[in-house]
This record gives structure tokens, C-alpha cells and sequence, in this order.
């Protein structure tokens, strides 16, 4: 019963073509001689020293970086702390203070964007690398507080009180104890975050200032205006990255199982 | 009684809109004492135990550890520790660290922690099991280790949650002895909590019996196990017949009472019995015997039988519609359901229970 | 009595101060600014004078405006449908498979998440585009003469939600059809269900909260993702996004662009809503 057809392989086999089609031509044109994307006239690099030479493209990738990254830590500081706090406090606006941060998710980016450069204004923020990180640690800190949140429902709560009791403070009981076991779930939120504040246009369009550019805003505007072969190869250069990170993840985590497996052999 | 180590002065607890779980109860424990708290669940054992540890603050009331209020203290600022009904090992940590983790806390030296991790690895008979993790280990070990990672800290008392309750039958009771035997070497005070009256009776030197928030009654294990005072109690720890009856005549420190149409002399040792007062009396099954010479007339019909734990339960209804289980005899008696039969016991097996007079003065 | 309480955790409070005060100030701050600057009218630029005023909700109610609303909700439901189409079936097929294949299965779907989606749309464009590699196939096969004019269309806009969305709906559909207990669709065959019936009955309604959800995955999001309609439609249509932004930036009408915003939301929530409602009848019967 619970086998698969001949012909829902071959289903599942289209549309992961339809995914990784517009992919693999992006990639394919990124070693194109031609400037346009149109038929591919011979097997060239430049569009990479290009991309390596066009500073405003580093630039806008350099700030995407720091951006992913900043917002990913601080949100991932406030979506931690937040959450073993809603687990500990039980004050009556718990519930809604819940709701209202994870709202972000719920509403079309638009809307928040626009929200957000019209507050900005108001606040008088001039707009720029703070108004982008402020943007974007609102819909991080959702993902954050959910991982964690659903993490800290499975787990004990008698380990927190056995550290309280065997005489640590609340806050060491938080570090020794709860932290290290929710770590798993404040990374996975926090690679989402990343992931999320990485590829995100709607917002950074809004509140990034006439001088800073994302990465993403730097795609769409040369989507908008003209396109040139840098970005297949800035496309190229993502999924290198990506796979790369990824072989390593898995490599380090074959590594750590062999050892495991090693150490209990050697207990027996 | 010997110096005083814990004192708990009318405390009071309730969570939000339910019914008090605690209803003022006081309680005075000695140096090195044994005491169990023994009660059903929800009778509040455990929220007794979590506010002597800390974990939560009582309503009303005052906590007293050797003379000093610790009421407002936090649970790290307490020389009390607890041994979790579910063990509450750090399962990130193997046991060494889990067992110096009160140590380290302290900023005791590195290799002093060693060596009374150590010593206490060997105390509670798991040597060299320093670099297991929580997960590798079975039940009665991580039991083991959760005692010896409260017990380094030499707490003034050790709270112990239920301890025994997930492991088997056999496992508990070895780990009983083992308790039992610990506890004697190191001097401690023991606040131990089961719902099981055969665990209260093997290890305690006192029992306090806890229902509905209150305390029924505190004492040793005969005195509540021979004497109880509540019917509650007889029920609960002695599996008692509870009978209504009326008191007729009192004479020689013997109660003649009448019940379903019988007459029963009761030996009645402290309380004192009106003629013609209503009385409660419990009687444990092992007590109840049937078909046997006697004069007291009482007569019962046999209601069911089962075979358990090397005995016959017989279940019988008296003619005032009460029920009375009898459990002393083999499987060879000769008792048919159906059958009428005589019932009876010796006087001195029924105590009184219930006694306005006696009756807990906390519920005021 | 409360103040021992309150004692007791006051350790703990550090911990969600932040929290709050970044919900606070950052999410329900700027909303309930919006709701306000919807009642407002628009000044010169980008001020904004603080007239009480329904204007801007009158406004919306003008046929242009009316029309754009349609249109972004005709768009959004068509792709939905259409994603539902689609994810159900893989999402469905991806929980039937061996262990090992479905991490591979899951990896693959994963992985473009990290790849800019714009650029992945951009390998839409290179294939839609008038001398582009569709319109080069469908001549090599004869099917047509001249180059379609595929690009800038409202099907490439569709494809372009659909391509961004679909994940969504597949991760949700998966994650509970991955729970569903394939002995239950066992018992209804062996009850005498057809396969059909049996799939009908019994796995299609304990899936049907992973596909709603999936729908509000991808419902939601579809009104608001301007972008999509700017790069592949080519300004042909005008969606609620792209107006609330025109709005703000070249408009300058920000009361305006806020009145939009609030009408959008309204629409979204009651979508949730509605999807809650659902969901919680279902629990009630018990296939939930």
C-alpha cells in the first residue's frame, strides 16, 4: 500500500525538473560568451572577473552578509530569550505579546514594509543599514521564537529546577542547562532567518535609504533596468557556496556519528 | 524528639482558580529523621515537597531550616536538595559532570570535584561509571546518580519525589535497603513521598498521611499502622473495613457496639465513649474472620471471591448494606458466594476511628 | 500573597523584556501607526496632515482601484489553485517514499531556498523570453512559426508565483501527510474501499489541514509579492503590492498607500480566520 507508482516517481521527477530548470539555465548562461542570454556562442569566464571587478555588486552582497548575519544574531538573542521567558512568566498578556510577534509571518510583506518605512519616518531613523536591520529582525525573531518555542515544549522542566535546586542562579540554570539543549532549535530558526533576511526584496525595498542596497535589491533593480551575465554568475557562485557549506555540515556530521560509534564500541 | 532541623509553619498554596492544594498544614521534622509524606495524587505531597525545596512559594505560611526562615530564599540559596521523581539528569552532561554540578557551582577546585564524584560513585555502588551519558545508563542507575549528585552537596535535607516509582518490583525493593542504609551512614535528614504504604511502612521513622491538603495524621509506622486515627488512614494504609455503629455499653476499657445486628466488644485504649454514641470502626481484612466460634451474632452473605497475592478476598455485604472484605484465609476455605455466614473479629483487631474529639483541628 | 509571587519570577523577567519591547515598538508600533495614518490626509510630499478623515477608504471604492483589488485576488487564488494542484500530489507521493529518498527528496526541495529568488525568476525570464529557449523548442518542434510572446504576460506571472510558492505547499502537505497512519488507508481497502474511495475517505481528510495551511502559506504571501508581478508581468498589471508601493514612493500618497494596507489586511485576516475555523470543526469531528 504505502509504495509509490511508476508514475508518481515520474511526476515528482517534473517538477524537480521545473525547479532546477531555471536554475541550471542561469548557470549554464553564466559561462556564455554572449551578453544576451539568448543562444550560448562560446565557453567564457569574464562574467565572473566581471562580477569579482563591479564593486557596487560586492558591495551590495557584503551588505546582504552582514545584514543575514546581524539580524540573524540579534533576533535569534531576542526570539531565545523571549521564548524561555513566555515559558517561565505567566503574566495575562502573554498570549497576546505571542501573537503579536509572530504577526510578521502572518501578513504579506508589503504590508510590513510599508508599515515600516512610514514608522522610520515618523521616528525620524534615518534610513540605512539600521532601518534594514530593524526591518529585518521583525520577521526573524518569528522563526526564532517558534523553533525554540516548540523545543522547550518538549523538554523536561524538573532539569531547570534540578539546576536551581543543586545551586544555580536563574541565569546560570539558563546557560548550563536549557541553553545548550534548545541549541539545536536557536540554529535551525536561526539558519531559516538567515535564509529568509538573505532573499528578502519586499522589505529591504522599503526601508534601505537611497545609498545602501541589498543584494536582492540590486537584482531586482538590474532586473528592472538591464540585466548583464554577473548575475547568472553571482548565481552560480550561491549554489557553490550553498553545496559547499552543505558537504561540510554532512561531513561533520558523518564524522561525529563514526566517532560515537567508535567510543560506545570501545566502552563494550 | 531530637533537635529540630525543618520546620513548616502553616502553610498555605493554591493555584489560580482551583481549590487550595495546601489548607495550612504544620509540620516539624527532626535531625536525620526519615520522614515520608504518604498520600493518593493531588493529595498536595508534592507541592509540600516543591516548597521546602524552593520551587514554589507558599501563599501563606513560613518555612523554617534549622531555625532560619528560608520562606523568601531561592531554591539555590537552600541547603536542601532533590532527588526528581523522573531523575531530571542533565542529558547533556555525563555523570560525572552531572554529579559535580552542584560542586562546580560552589568553584570547588577541579580535582576535588574528581575525587568526590568519585567517592560518591562509589557510595551508591556505581564506580567508573564517570564518563557515561545519562541515556547509556537503566533505570536504577540513573536513580543512583541522581542520589549521589544531591547528596554531595551534603544538604541539611534531601527531598526525595517519588524516587522509586518507575522502577520494577524487584529493583525497589534492593533500592528500599539501599536507601534505607544510606541514609543511616550519612545522617541526613530524609523527606521521602510515595503513594505506596508499603514503602512508607519499610523505610520511615515517621509517616505524615496527606489528603485533600491536610495531614491526617503524623507518627510512627506502627502507630499508624495499628492505630489509626482517621478512617482515611486505615483505608489507605491498612486497606480497612470501615463500620458505623452504635456504642452500647462501656465497661473494663471494652466497647460493646452494635452494627448490622451484632453485638462486638472493641478494646478501646485512649479515647473515651460516650454510651449511645455513634462510632466508626476500622477493621483490617487480614482481622476479619468467618465461620468461627462466636457470640457476637453478626451475619453476612458472601458477595465474591478472588485469589490474590497468596490469598483469598472475600467481599461480603452485612445486612446494614455495608461492605466488609475478609483476606486471612488460603484458597483451601470453604466459601461459597451465596453462602450466609457468621463474621466476626477479636477486639482488640477494631480501632476507633474518626473521634470528633481528635479530629484535625487544621480545618477550622 | 502576589508579591512572593511576582518574587519568584522576577529572575526570569530580564529574559522577555526584550521581547516585548521589540514587539512593542517594532511590530504592533508601526501597525497601529498605519491604521491611523489610513484616517489621515495627505499632504505635500511625503507629509501628512492629521485630518480626520474616510477619504482614503472612500477612494478605494473608485472602479481603478476596485479593479485592482480583483485582479490581485484572481491572481492569487489562480495560482493557489494551481499550487494545490500541483504540491498535493508530491507533497502526498514525497511521504510515501523509503526514508533515504525522502532526505533526498527534502534536500532538493531545500536547497533553492538558498538561492536568491530572484535569480531563479531571472532563469524564468531566459526561458520565456521571445528568443528564448521555450519559444526555440516549440519552433524546433513545429508546433509553432513565429516566437509566442510569452514574457510579460499574465501566464508568466503565474508561473512565476506558482515557481516561489509551490515549496510551501509541498513542505506543508508533507509534514502531515508524513503522519498520516498508513494502516487506516490499509483498513479502508480492506473494508472494501476502492483505491480511489479509500484515498478519498480516509488519506485526503486527515491531509486536508496540510494542504489548508499550505494554502495560507501561499495565499497570503501571493497578494503581496509585487515583485514578481513587476519583473515577470511587466507593469501590464498593476497589483495591490505594486499600488501600495507606487504609493509610497512616486505617489507619495501615504495615507493612501496605509488605507490599502489596512483593506489587505482585513481580506488576509479573515482568510486566517476562516482557515481556523475550518481547522477546529474538523478537530471537533475528529479528522482533524
Amino acid at each position: 500500500m504505502k509504495k509509490n507508482s511508476k508514475l508518481s516517481s515520474l511526476y515528482m521527477g517534473i517538477i524537480f525538473f521545473l525547479m532546477y530548470m531555471p536554475v541550471a539555465v542561469v548557470i549554464i548562461f553564466s559561462f556564455n560568451e554572449s551578453k544576451l542570454p539568448v543562444r550560448f556562442t562560446g565557453f567564457s569566464l569574464k562574467w565572473y572577473q566581471e562580477l569579482l571587478g563591479d564593486s557596487a555588486m560586492i558591495e551590495a552582497l557584503g551588505n546582504s552578509l552582514i545584514l543575514g548575519v546581524a539580524s540573524c544574531l540579534v533576533s535569534a538573542v531576542i526570539g531565545t530569550l523571549g521564548a524561555v521567558g513566555l515559558s517561565r512568566i505567566h503574566w495575562k498578556t502573554k498570549s497576546a505579546l505571542e501573537y503579536i510577534s509572530i504577526l510578521p509571518l502572518m501578513i504579506p510583506e508589503i504590508i510590513l514594509g510599508m508599515v515600516l518605512m512610514a514608522f522610520f519616518y515618523l521616528l525620524n531613523i534615518p534610513f540605512g543599514m539600521l532601518t534594514l536591520l530593524l526591518g529585518h529582525t521583525v520577521f526573524c525573531v518569528p522563526y526564532i521564537l517558534m523553533e525554540v518555542k516548540a523545543r522547550l515544549a518538549g523538554m523536561d522542566p524538573s532539569l531547570e529546577e534540578a539546576a536551581r535546586d543543586l545551586g544555580a542562579g536563574s541565569f546560570r540554570a539558563f546557560w548550563d542547562i536549557t541553553l545548550p539543549l534548545i541549541m539545536p532549535a536557536v540554529v535551525s530558526g536561526s539558519l531559516l532567518a538567515f535564509a529568509m533576511s538573505m532573499d528578502d526584496v519586499v522589505i529591504s525595498i522599503f526601508v534601505n535609504g537611497p545609498r545602501i542596497s541589498t543584494l536582492p535589491v540590486k537584482v531586482y533593480t538590474q532586473l528592472k533596468t538591464g540585466v548583464t551575465p554577473e548575475i547568472n554568475a553571482l548565481c552560480t557562485l550561491m549554489l557553490v557556496f550553498t553545496l559547499g557549506v552543505l558537504a561540510v555540515y554532512s561531513l561533520a556530521v558523518w564524522l561525529l556519528k563514526r566517532k560515537n560509534r567508535l567510543f560506545s564500541i570501545k566502552e563494550k | 524528639m531530637t533537635e529540630i532541623c525543618l520546620e513548616l509553619k502553616d502553610i498555605r498554596k493554591g493555584f489560580s482558580d482551583e481549590e487550595e492544594v495546601l489548607k495550612g498544614i504544620s509540620l516539624s521534622i527532626g535531625k536525620g529523621e526519615f520522614i515520608t509524606l504518604l498520600g493518593s495524587s493531588g493529595c498536595g505531597k508534592t507541592t509540600t515537597l516543591r516548597i521546602i525545596a524552593g520551587l514554589e512559594t507558599p501563599d501563606a505560611g513560613r518555612v523554617f531550616l534549622e531555625g532560619k526562615d528560608v520562606t523568601d530564599l531561592n531554591p539555590e540559596d537552600r541547603d536542601v536538595n532533590t532527588v526528581f521523581q523522573n531523575y531530571a539528569l542533565f542529558p547533556h552532561m555525563n555523570v560525572a559532570d552531572n554529579i559535580g554540578y552542584g560542586l562546580k557551582l560552589k568553584k570547588v577546585p577541579k580535582p576535588e570535584i574528581k575525587k568526590r564524584v568519585a567517592e560518591m560513585l562509589e557510595l551508591v555502588q556505581l564506580p567508573g561509571y564517570e564518563k557515561r551519558k545519562p541515556s547509556e545508563l537503566s533505570g536504577g542507575q540513573k536513580q543512583r546518580v541522581a542520589i549521589a549528585r544531591a547528596l554531595i552537596n551534603n544538604p541539611r535535607v534531601l527531598l526525595l519525589d517519588e524516587p522509586l516509582g518507575a522502577l520494577d518490583l524487584q529493583l525497589r525493593r534492593a533500592m528500599q535497603a539501599e536507601l534505607k542504609r544510606l541514609q543511616k551512614k550519612l545522617g541526613i535528614t530524609f523527606i521521602y513521598i510515595t503513594h505506596d504504604q508499603e514503602e512508607a511502612i519499610n523505610m520511615s521513622d515517621r509517616i505524615a498521611v496527606m489528603n485533600h491538603g491536610t495531614f491526617e495524621q503524623i507518627g510512627t509506622p506502627d502507630e499508624i499502622y495499628n492505630h489509626p486515627r482517621t478512617s482515611y488512614v486505615a483505608t489507605f494504609v491498612g486497606n480497612a473495613n470501615i463500620l458505623k455503629g452504635k456504642a452500647e455499653r462501656t465497661e473494663n476499657g471494652k466497647v460493646t457496639v452494635a452494627l448490622a445486628g451484632g453485638r462486638l466488644p472493641v478494646v478501646c485504649e485512649d479515647s473515651v465513649i460516650r454510651e449511645g454514641e455513634t462510632v466508626t470502626l476500622a477493621v483490617r481484612s487480614e482481622n476479619v474472620r468467618i465461620r468461627e466460634e462466636c457470640t457476637c451474632g453478626l451475619m453476612a452473605k458472601v458477595e465474591e471471591k478472588s485469589f490474590a497475592a497468596g490469598q483469598l478476598r472475600v467481599v461480603l455485604r452485612l445486612s446494614d448494606g455495608s461492605e466488609l472484605v475478609a483476606s486471612r484465609y488460603g484458597i483451601d476455605a470453604k466459601v461459597e458466594q451465596g453462602q450466609t455466614v457468621s463474621v466476626c473479629f477479636a477486639p482488640e483487631d477494631a480501632v476507633f476511628v474518626d473521634r470528633s474529639g481528635e479530629e484535625k483541628n487544621e480545618q477550622d | 500573597m502576589s508579591r512572593t509571587k511576582t518574587k519568584k519570577h522576577s529572575s526570569s523577567v530580564w529574559m522577555i523584556l526584550p521581547l516585548y519591547f521589540f514587539t512593542l515598538v517594532f511590530v504592533a508600533g508601526p501597525l497601529i501607526y498605519m491604521v491611523a495614518l489610513s484616517f489621515a490626509q495627505p499632504g505635500s510630499g511625503s507629509a501628512v496632515e492629521w485630518n480626520l478623515t474616510l477619504e482614503n477608504y472612500r477612494k478605494i471604492l473608485d472602479p481603478v482601484y476596485l479593479q485592482t483589488f480583483r485582479e490581485s485576488f484572481q491572481l492569487a487564488l489562480t495560482s493557489t489553485v494551481i499550487i494545490c494542484i500541483l504540491g498535493y500530489p508530491f507533497g502526498y507521493f514525497m511521504a510515501k517514499m523509503s526514508e533515504s529518498w525522502k532526505k533526498k527528496a527534502m534536500l532538493l526541495l531545500m536547497l533553492p531556498f538558498w538561492i536568491n529568488s530572484l535569480i531563479r525568476l531571472y532563469g524564468w525570464i531566459i526561458i520565456l523570453q521571445n528568443r528564448g529557449i521555450l519559444n526555440h523548442v516549440l519552433k524546433a518542434l513545429g508546433i509553432i512559426d513565429k516566437p509566442l510572446k510569452l514574457l510579460y504576460s499574465y501566464p508568466a506571472i503565474v508561473v512565476g508565483m506558482v515557481y516561489v510558492l509551490l515549496p510551501f505547499m509541498i513542505l506543508s502537505v508533507y509534514s502531515s501527510a508524513e503522519k498520516l497512519d498508513w494502516s487506516l488507508v490499509e483498513a479502508a481497502r480492506d473494508l472494501g474501499a476502492g483505491k480511489a474511495k479509500a484515498f478519498w475517505t480516509v488519506s485526503f481528510k486527515l491531509t486536508l489541514p496540510g494542504l489548508l495551511s499550505g494554502v495560507i502559506l501561499t495565499f497570503i504571501p501571493s497578494m503581496g509579492l509585487f515583485f514578481i508581478a513587476d519583473i515577470l508581468g511587466g507593469n501590464k498589471i498593476v497589483l495591490v503590492g505594486s499600488l501600495i508601493q507606487e504609493q509610497m514612493t512616486r505617489g507619495s500618497n501615504w495615507p493612501f498607500a496605509a488605507a490599502l494596507a489596512v483593506v489587505l489586511m482585513i481580506l488576509t485576516s479573515l482568510m486566517i480566520g476562516l482557515y481556523r475555523k475550518i481547522t477546529n470543526v474538523k478537530e471537533l469531528e475528529g479528522i482533524g
